[in-house]
């Protein structure tokens, strides 16, 4: 069969028409558009349905190649957008989009950006990342791979080839091509001609698990002809539900109302499901003081809600709870989870996760509950109800209320003296960025960050979580080199919102700016902030926090990146795109109105300020190691 | 996996114990630096369990000290208003002499 044959329909008759497959999709249950409607929809997008979807109807037939089958397979899907880097080794595939005529692919210039654009993308739509490309590139991809399974976003990433040249050594070829992706994935296949949209449905099945995560396939020539079954598939069921006995949910709401001192910690897997309404009802009921992890993925709590008490190892109200409920947190992020749990001491310590695998993986939790969360909270919200008389629930709920009220008003009160101390300081405060970027941007812009622990100095100046701004990232995977690639995804997913990609200099410069192609290419219009110290701040903090003789020498081999100094306003110009540099904190308001004239006419900006450096000065905070090769040169050439 | 009841007890009293002998040799007995201990001790050291390692390598004026405890509320420390002083006073109590400032290093010195 040739390359380019059209599929058939259902019942084998030549070519489809319009009306023929306008049936043909209706008869499967698949609504057309779907792509389309994931793809613009917001993380407050309609809850998933209660229960798994049931295939209604037959598997539609197609007939054409297996490439063609893969097309036919993701558009049923609701898929209709591919990532690529790019490589020779498609041809059958691009025959096939070409054929479909509704499919945009994406084409990025490095396969790690490819995936995190893709991560990105999925995070903000909830649909599913497709990329392709070349198996060459797999090393490419892999660090942000492990991002995206440490984030437990669903992606399927196929490479070219298939088994043919095992054990030969061959023209770019390794044994076992995906094995190097087995640590990050949560499934890894061959899509071969006999059963390609079997293999391809269950690869889907494996990515939303749960565990979800990115499943990788290798993915031959594909042309060889095909008849094979399209699966009526329903991206927003695909993750199995769960839920919890009704029994251990009653034992976790009598502590709930009994406890003195309750703390709710909210995790990633509110993000994955929307639930931000549920927990912050749940939450408001009792009025439970609500704390987040470090590492947190998303926004999962209003963080200018007056029950918000910021990061767990942080609280204080009080330091020890009697009851502390991780509602999708697993407490993966090592060290500072485990201070935040050591110090909190709480005397029940329940754990509720849609993922098994995750729960008591990382710690030792009184009760585990395995259930979506969103039925989950809601759960525990109506045996609360069942088992407290109004009249009591009330009472609670004022008197904590008052009481963690006060505690977040006074805090908010330091952070404005925090924030006001050196707010006209130049290089300009963290906190002032945050404040600034609060004042112009859009009330539900998209905040994607990369940076390090002074993150938090901007995030407690923007209004995050519920009906403010979103948060997607950092990733949890804290593999550098995937914030501006993963926000241009989200920009693609949501093409509405303001997107705003927040990176620190030394992020930007873990091949970022390969990214930057896309975004000109696709006219991105979002804003990218460099955070720019000089240094790989960060690491520099943490290697001089206890001292020694490089600090006592005030020599940091590692941290300063100041020479050369980095235009990154000129690399932006580079692309096609703007570039704003501020050093002054007075200008950056008038530079951020600027940013986003440029975004309105649709244009990327990449705005570069120079922000100051924490943590414990050192004597030289610009040397290091020189080294001159072309001193050496100059040497040789002159005798 | 730790113990979460028994960790955090340890390093608690380890480090109170050591801030104790701290506060008396260099803060003397005011009030203002008993309360910053006080707060060091619940707020500081969930996060900063080498504490005592770093009061003496980083000695800093008041000055310093003070920028450094805006900057923890901003990442996040449980600090009040009306501790930011008392933090400020025992901190500072810990230190005898400055050390460089550098807000940034900035682009190379040389021309």
């Amino acid at each position: 069969m040739e390359a380019d044959q059209k599929p058939t329909a259902p019942d084998g008759r030549g070519a489809v028409s319009r009306r023929d497959f306008l049936a043909a999709t209706a008869a499967t249950g698949i609504a057309l558009g779907v792509g389309q409607g994931a793809a613009a929809a917001g993380q407050n997008a309609p809850a998933p349905r209660p229960e798994n979807a049931l295939t209604t109807a037959a598997p539609e037939r197609y007939k054409g190649t297996a490439a063609g089958a893969v097309v036919a397979q993701l558009r049923a899907a609701g898929v209709r957008t591919l990532f690529h880097t790019n490589t020779s080794g498609f041809v059958p595939f691009w025959e096939a989009i070409y054929a479909a005529g509704d499919v945009q692919v994406i084409n990025m210039t490095h396969e790690g950006q490819a995936v995190a654009a893709a991560a990105g993308y999925t995070m903000a739509s909830r649909n599913l990342g497709f990329f392709f490309g070349s198996h060459v590139g797999i090393p490419n991809a892999l660090s942000n791979t492990y991002n995206a399974w440490k984030d437990r976003v669903p992606l399927l990433l196929a490479f070219s080839g298939g088994q043919e040249e095992q054990g030969r050594d061959g023209f770019e070829w390794w044994d076992n091509p995906l094995g190097p992706t087995e640590a990050f994935t949560t499934w890894r296949g061959d899509l071969e001609a006999e059963d390609v949209t079997d293999t391809l449905r269950l690869a889907i099945k494996f990515a939303f698990g749960p565990p979800s995560g990115p499943v990788t396939l290798t993915f031959g020539a594909a042309g060889q002809p095909v008849e094979a079954p399209i699966h009526p598939i329903d991206l927003a069921t695909m993750r199995a539900r769960s839920r919890a006995p009704a029994d251990v949910i009653e034992k976790v709401a009598q502590w709930l109302i009994e406890a003195e001192h309750p703390l709710f910690v909210v995790g990633s897997q509110i993000g994955i499901e929307g639930a931000y309404a549920e927990i912050v009802a749940l939450a408001e009921k009792l009025s439970v003081p609500v704390a987040e992890t470090m590492h947190s993925l998303y926004a999962n709590f209003p963080n200018d809600h007056p029950l918000f008490v910021g990061e767990l190892q942080a609280q204080r109200y009080p330091r020890q709870q009697d009851l502390l409920i991780s509602f999708g947190e697993s407490f993966t992020a090592g060290r500072e989870d485990e201070r935040g749990l050591t110090a909190s001491v709480p005397r029940r310590l329940v754990h509720i996760s849609h993922d098994a695998q995750a729960l008591g993986r990382s710690f030792a939790p009184d009760v585990t509950i395995l259930s979506d969360l969103r039925a989950a909270i809601r759960d525990l919200s109506d045996a609360v109800d069942a088992m407290a008389t109004r009249d009591r629930v009330d009472r609670i709920r004022a008197r904590r209320l008052a009481e963690v009220s006060a505690l977040t008003s006074n805090l908010k009160q330091s952070r404005e003296i925090a924030l006001r101390a050196s707010f006209d300081s130049s290089p300009l405060t963290w906190e002032r960025v945050g404040f600034e970027l609060e004042k112009a941007l859009d009330k539900d812009a998209v905040i994607v960050p990369e940076l390090g622990t002074q993150y938090y100095k901007i995030y407690r100046q923007l209004k995050l979580g519920g009906a403010n701004k979103q948060r997607i990232g950092r990733t949890k995977g804290d593999a550098l080199g995937w914030g501006v690639a993963a926000a241009f995804g989200v920009n693609l997913a949501l093409p509405d919102r303001q997107v705003v990609a927040l990176q620190g200099d030394g992020g930007f410069l873990f091949n970022q700016s390969e990214a930057l192609w896309s975004i000109a290419r696709y006219e991105s219009p979002m804003l990218i902030v460099v955070m720019n110290n000089h240094s790989y701040n960060e690491s520099r903090a943490r290697n001089m926090l206890n001292g020694g003789t490089f600090y006592e020498a005030g020599k940091d081999f590692n941290g300063y990146l100041g020479d050369p100094n980095v235009e990154f306003a000129k690399i932006a110009e580079a692309y096609g795109l703007r570039g704003e540099k501020v050093t002054r904190a007075a200008d950056l308001a008038p530079a951020l109105q600027r940013c986003l004239r440029s975004m309105r006419d649709g244009k990327a900006v990449v705005l570069d300020i120079d922000v100051e450096v924490d943590g414990a000065p050192i004597s030289q905070p610009t040397w290091y190691q020189r080294h001159s090769i072309a001193e050496i040169r100059k040497k040789r050439l002159n005798g | 996996m730790v113990d979460r009841r028994v960790v955090p007890l340890a390093l608690m009293i380890a480090l109170v114990v050591w801030m104790s002998d701290a506060v008396h040799t260099q803060g003397g007995d005011d009030p203002q630096v008993e309360k910053g201990r006080l707060v060091v001790a619940q707020v500081c050291t969930t996060c900063h369990t080498t504490l005592g390692r770093m009061l003496q390598v980083h000695k800093q004026t008041r000055e310093q000290w003070k920028a450094l405890v805006h900057f923890m509320i901003s990442r996040g420390a449980q600090v009040m208003p009306d501790e930011i002083d008392a933090v400020t006073a025992f901190l500072a109590a810990q230190s005898g002499r400055e050390r460089p400032t550098a807000r940034s290093p900035g682009p190379p010195d040389r021309k």
